[in-house]
């Protein structure tokens, strides 16, 4: 179902057209993404498998339940734009075919900076090496730049220069626009493949494949939400938060009717108030530690509106044939194992979970960038210098792909690896160093709070203390 | 303890020194701040015009000056944690002025449910007067007196 209107958002809508499921009509509309059109017509399940149907866990390309085929070729739904007359079908028992050789059509591209990823902290780093004067080019996987920036809709938190109260979107907005203007060129649907020895990256850019060899890169890949294992989790209706808030925030397409939202980390809280807003149902937030994760100021924004926060429960499974119907949650003992007779049944279509992220540096991994995992920043992540090179001279991580933080740290630290590009490439020249300081100092500032103190003791072990 | 409950009690703001006397909600409309955690935010200091909140840093706990908040409610709408509230006890009558971001939006005249900071329905009240901050309504609302610390949400009935 769409939704008609929404207290904050306006929802576009352009040049109506359907497309094809399975032989069905499916209505969409311009910049919608197959899978939002398909969830808006009720269509849950995308994929069978032999034990079950999956349906999209992710909305943003990572998990790959929504693949479909498309016009005979494979793809993801949720990174697929909709076109009239497209014909989309479930895969069957998919055998890749050999791609066909195409002799002498990749093409070279040169360029100054590179910037993979065009969420905050990739536009961020383009937007200060754009301003040096330096030729840079942003590679973004969907189909809109802005990553996860674009579905959020409340206000951030921060001071004036860090849009401390502007909303999520219009930050994104702000990042693209201002991108745009210092000359940065952003490539959307331009998955980077992967980085070859010989000094080049592959980049498929629609039906071309770019040899992109840049002079110095910002790898910005952000995270990945995490899965958690209970019976059923596979079933359609239990997705990411953000999946839901790429559905109803990005899209307008309510995600679900009644829903329960698992972890009280600041996401849960924050997608628990967007799902109010879009009309649906909270029935609990539930919470395996005895205490809310997140603010408590976006605790009480959903508590005054009758939201129940469960700590010290867990989700024991999920239920349903085609797709979910019930939650069932029981509360936990010290060893956080469910305590039997202590269970709750939910008839719930949406199981949302918000119980972290992952950082994505798989790129930096493939690059032979020295990585460590860290608990607390999320994962694998790269060794890194303060001024966020990783081991690899000339290439920078900055936001989420560096560690689990928030969108504030991700501008900041894009910022600091934006200016370390132009340093590198263009000289120590004083004003760049300056505002690199800049940059480093709000960091530090940002970072100044009780719930970044996790974060703090992960970066003394990753971060590798240089004389510049 | 407020971070396994959700939110605030009226007693630890009043101990946190957070919560106006009535005297001075009795004189008229007056800022309460409900931003207990620090925060790295000091959006509702820069609104202020009359420089009545104060922030130490970027972080630390906004601190409304009773004296020179008028209750205008700027603050209220740009909180992007909903943490500001203004309350009034002016001519004997209760007043609560919060932030609402549902459908349909509110006007003057409008009746609707009270909350507390747990949910639960305090009554029914009456929308006074409405303006937006970037799509954030500020709503004051008629309350009876003795809930002016108690109501924080309202919802359309
Ligand atoms: S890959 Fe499309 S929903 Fe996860």
């Amino acid at each position: 179902m769409r939704i008609a209107e929404h207290p904050i958002l306006e929802f576009k809508r352009e040049n109506p057209h359907t497309f094809a499921f399975e032989g069905v009509e499916v209505e969409a509309f311009e910049g919608e993404s197959l899978a939002a059109a398909l969830w808006a017509k009720g269509v849950r399940g995308l994929r069978r498998v032999s034990w079950g149907v999956l349906g999209p866990f992710c909305m943003i390309g990572y998990c790959s339940g929504c693949l479909v085929e498309v016009d005979g070729r494979r793809t993801r739904a949720c990174l697929e734009p909709s076109r009239p007359g497209l014909r989309v079908g479930r895969i069957g028992d998919y055998v890749p075919r050999l791609a066909a050789e195409q002799p002498g059509k990749a093409e070279e591209l040169e360029v100054d900076v590179m910037v993979v990823g065009s969420g905050p902290a990739g536009l961020s780093a383009a937007i200060v090496s754009g301003e040096s004067g330096l030729d840079v080019h942003v590679f973004e996987r969907h189909f809109r730049p802005g990553g996860q920036l674009v579905k959020q809709t409340h206000k951030f938190f921060g001071s004036g220069e860090l849009f401390g109260g502007l909303r999520g979107f219009q930050i994104a907005e702000r990042l693209v626009s201002r991108a745009r203007e210092v000359g940065v060129r952003i490539h959307t649907r331009a998955p980077v493949l992967g980085y070859f020895k010989e000094g080049f990256f592959a980049v498929s850019e629609g039906e071309r494949l770019l040899l992109v060899k840049p002079r110095a890169v910002v790898v910005s890949t952000g995270a990945v939400e995490r899965l958690l294992p209970f019976p059923g989790n596979y079933l359609p209706g239990v997705m990411g938060a953000g999946a839901a808030q790429t559905l109803m925030n990005e899209y307008g397409v309510k995600p679900g009717e009644r829903a329960v939202v698992v972890g009280a980390g600041n996401v849960g809280l924050i997608v628990s108030y967007q799902l109010l807003q879009a009309g649906v149902r909270v029935l609990a937030v539930v919470e395996v530690m005895p205490e809310i994760g997140g603010w408590l100021v976006h605790a009480a924004k959903i508590r005054r509106l009758g939201v129940p926060i469960l700590t010290r429960h867990t989700v024991v499974r999920a239920e349903g044939g085609e797709q979910l119907e019930r939650v069932v949650v029981a509360a936990v003992d010290e060893r956080m194992e469910p305590v039997p007779g202590t269970e709750k049944v939910f008839d719930a279509d949406l199981l949302l979970l918000s119980v972290g992220l992952t950082p994505e540096s798989r790129l930096l991994a493939q690059m032979g960038a020295r990585m460590v995992w860290s608990p607390e920043l999320g994962g694998y992540v790269p060794y890194r210098s303060e001024y966020m090179e990783t081991s690899i001279p000339g290439v920078y991580v900055a936001g989420d792909a560096s560690g689990i933080e928030e969108a504030t740290t991700a501008i900041l630290t894009g910022r600091v690896a934006g200016y370390s590009a132009a340093v590198r490439l263009l000289g120590p020249r004083r004003d760049l160093l300056e505002k690199r300081e800049e940059a480093l100092r709000l960091l530090r500032e940002a970072r100044r709070t009780p719930f970044s103190a996790r974060v703090v003791r992960g970066l003394e072990r990753v971060i590798v203390r240089v004389a510049q | 303890m407020w971070r396994s409950r959700g939110y605030v009690e009226v007693e630890e703001l009043k101990q946190m020194g957070l919560v106006p006397p009535p005297e001075r909600m009795e004189r008229g409309p007056v800022a309460v701040t409900e931003c207990v955690e620090e925060i790295p935010c000091n959006v509702c200091e820069a609104a202020c015009r009359l420089g009545a909140v104060s922030v130490e840093g970027l972080r630390g706990r906004p601190r409304v000056d009773w004296d020179r908040c008028t209750g205008c409610g700027v603050c209220v709408g740009v909180c992007p944690g909903q943490a500001m509230f203004v309350v009034s006890l002016a001519g004997g009558e209760g007043r609560v002025t919060l932030p609402y971001e549902f459908l349909p939006k509110l006007a003057p005249g409008m009746r609707v449910k009270l909350l507390s900071r747990r949910g639960e329905e305090l009554g029914v009240g009456e929308v006074e007067r409405v303006f937006e901050v970037n799509k954030t309504q500020v709503v004051t609302v008629r309350v009876p007196g003795e809930l002016v610390m108690e109501v924080r949400a309202v919802w359309p009935l």
